[in-house]
């Protein structure tokens, strides 16, 4: 699924330019669960935006599905956006005048389809992750907890097969957060591929693999844990 | 994308934003509607105007050349206007109404009484008296059962004044060469200019044929639809008269070319003022948009991300932006519109100016609206399409 090969990325030019990550290589199969962990600052975010084609690598290649993704155009990247990776994150970042639904629906009008489809798929994603009574709802009249499932409806809807996860659980309560674990461990049953960044040790043991950051670098590579 | 999918999306954001696209559109509004009104009164009034500078309301006089005057030596031959002219004359695309008028001097009696030299006047339509500006102050005007042959008159305050001491004209009957006529009238010049409240006798057509014994049309008139097309029906009423009669440079347009410096001038303050009004209401309301559109985008940036980030692409960005800006202002033309009209309405209700808000104008204001919305929110859209999709998502 993904092959990262001695890849760069520092922000800045030249004498003062800050390498937040070095060398990184990092192979993740299709239907792994994998959560990456380490200090703040260590370049998580940095990582994760890079593999989620939000930003690109100062040097080192990346390879999604076994196509190169530095060689790639922005509209191929938003593609792959839309299509392959589904993203959820620590602050839900749902477009707060926004109904539940239409918040889900906006992967499937990028990649335009049909009326009739968009609105099915919505509504059975939402289902899924038991929100079928909160459609018209807007994210200011939700909780945090049920803010965050409709994030990952959202990353669901298009059917993606990759999920990338930054501290999914990292605003919610430990009881909302279990709902969104359970979720992740159903997912990653169905064959779903998972990139979960968190901070807790806990949270981090539901993944089959471990992989920690220190400093930009990966620190060890298989089957860490502490 | 699909279109329907941009417009709803900007629907949605427009009315999750109330007060800030009320905001926006307000300059838009405001230039839109002004612009209406100004043109509504400028083409409900276009005649009226072009009355105040050629003295007439779109109509021209057809005179005999002053070439054909010297080789007659001022003689006028009986058929110099005939029947079938008018027939042809009022069949031309531009001609509204053919007015003929028919003069000549008489004595008027009334009883005892009698004024000389009064100038007796034959109509074929009360078009005349509006034309000249010539109101009923008391008693009835003519009516269409009044030019099949009835024997009735209206008379100017100064001839009832000379004939009537009592000033009691009305349903009195005045004989003019021994023909008893009934008056029906008492009319007077209004907006006039000294001299021309004269003691006169106006008839219609019929009944001054019948009084006179001969019917030689003395001068003839064509209203014109529009201003504009006067030169063009002046000309072509020419070259019909020219062709009846064999003649050649017999026939000519009153201060024609007066009339078309008038109408210049007329249509020239016309587009000055609409084009100044327009060009600011531009300005404004484009300015409004513009600006509330960039602030708009500095504060949706974390939609602009979490757009990015789902798959949207970097036009994808842009043409829901533009999108946003053509609906805005569109809103705003068509808001402009609906007062705009509202206020010409009112204005032709309580005003005595006339107003018009015609289709093509309403159209026109419209598409300039949509205009005004690419132009200036291509700027914000084309901001908002070079955000950093990350730096967007952080900003929270
Ligand atoms: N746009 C940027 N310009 C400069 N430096 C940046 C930029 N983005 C991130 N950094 C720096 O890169 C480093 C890694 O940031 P990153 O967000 O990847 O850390 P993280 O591991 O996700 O931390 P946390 O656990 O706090 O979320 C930090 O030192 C940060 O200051
Ligand atoms: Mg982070």
């Amino acid at each position: 699924m993904i092959q990262v090969h001695n890849l760069y990325k520092s922000y800045g030019l030249g004498k003062l330019s800050l390498k937040v990550l070095r060398a990184i290589d990092l192979v993740v199969d299709k239907g792994e669960y994998v959560a990456i962990m380490g200090p703040s600052g260590s370049g998580k975010s940095t990582l994760m935006n890079i593999l989620g084609c939000l930003d690109r690598p100062t040097k080192g290649k990346y390879y999604l599905k076994g196509l190169d993704v530095s060689k790639m155009k922005e509209p191929e990247l938003a593609q792959i956006r839309n299509r392959t990776i589904g993203f959820i994150f620590q602050q839900f970042q749902l477009i707060s005048f926004m109904s539940a639904k239409k918040n889900v629906e906006l992967p499937l009008i990028y990649s335009d389809k049909p009326a009739k489809e968009i609105h099915r798929r919505a509504i059975s994603s939402l289902e899924r992750v038991g929100l079928a009574n909160y459609l018209n709802h807007k994210p200011f009249e939700l909780s945090g907890g049920q803010q965050q499932r409709v994030a990952i409806a959202r990353a669901l809807v298009n059917n993606p097969e990759l999920l990338l996860a930054d501290e999914p659980t990292g605003s919610l309560d430990t009881a909302s957060g279990q709902v969104v674990l359970d979720l992740f461990d159903e997912l990653h049953r169905e064959g779903k591929t998972i990139i979960m960044i968190t901070h807790d040790f806990e949270i981090a043991k539901r993944a089959e693999r471990q992989v920690y950051i220190r400093d930009g670098r990966i620190l060890t590579k298989e089957g860490f844990v502490r | 994308m699909i279109f329907w999918e941009n417009i709803r999306m900007a629907l949605d954001a427009i009315f999750a934003h109330k007060m800030r696209s009320i905001l926006t559109i307000l300059g838009i509004v405001i230039g839109v509607s002004s612009v209406i009104v100004i043109v509504a009164i400028g083409q409900g009034g276009a005649a009226k105007l072009s009355k105040s500078f050629t003295g007439r309301s779109n109509s021209i006089i057809i005179i005999p050349s002053s070439e054909m005057l010297k080789k007659s030596g001022g003689v006028i031959s009986p058929d110099f206007f005939t029947q079938e002219d008018i027939q042809e004359l009022q069949h031309i695309d531009d001609v509204e109404s053919v007015v003929i008028k028919y003069f000549e001097t008489a004595t008027v009696f009334y009883q005892k009484q009698n004024a000389e030299g009064i100038m007796v006047v034959g109509i074929n339509s009360n078009d005349t008296l509006e034309e000249e500006n010539i109101e009923v102050v008391r008693g009835r005007s003519f009516e269409t059962s009044d030019y099949g042959g009835n024997c009735v008159a209206l008379m100017s305050l100064e001839m009832e004044k000379q004939l009537f001491k009592e000033r009691n004209g009305i349903e009195k009957i005045i004989r003019i060469k021994n023909q008893p006529i009934e008056v029906i009238g008492i009319v007077e010049k209004k907006d006039d200019s000294l001299m021309m409240n004269t003691a006169g006798v106006y008839m219609p057509d019929k009944a001054w044929t019948k009084v006179f014994g001969k019917s030689n049309i003395s001068q003839l008139t064509l209203r014109i639809k529009k201003p504009d097309a006067i030169k063009r029906a002046g000309n072509k009423a020419i070259e019909i008269l020219n062709k009846n009669h064999n003649t050649q440079g017999d026939y000519e347009v009153q201060n024609l070319e007066e009339i078309e410096k008038g109408i210049e001038v007329v249509t020239n303050t016309m587009t000055i003022v609409i084009g100044s009004i327009a060009g600011i209401s531009l300005l404004v309301g484009g300015v409004g948009i513009m600006n509330i559109m960039l602030v708009s985008v500095t504060e949706r940036t974390q939609e602009i991300g979490i757009r990015l980030a789902l798959g949207a692409t970097r036009s994808n960005i842009l043409i829901q932006f533009l999108t946003e800006a053509i609906t805005l202002s569109l809103l705003g033309g068509i808001v402009g519109l609906l007062i705009g009209t509202g206020v010409s309405n009112l204005i032709n209700l309580f005003t005595p100016f006339p107003t018009l808000v015609s289709f093509p104008v309403a159209v026109g204001t419209l598409l300039f609206s949509v205009i005004l919305g690419i132009v200036f929110g291509i700027l914000p859209a084309e901001k908002a399409s070079k955000l950093d999709p990350i730096q967007c998502l952080n900003r929270n």
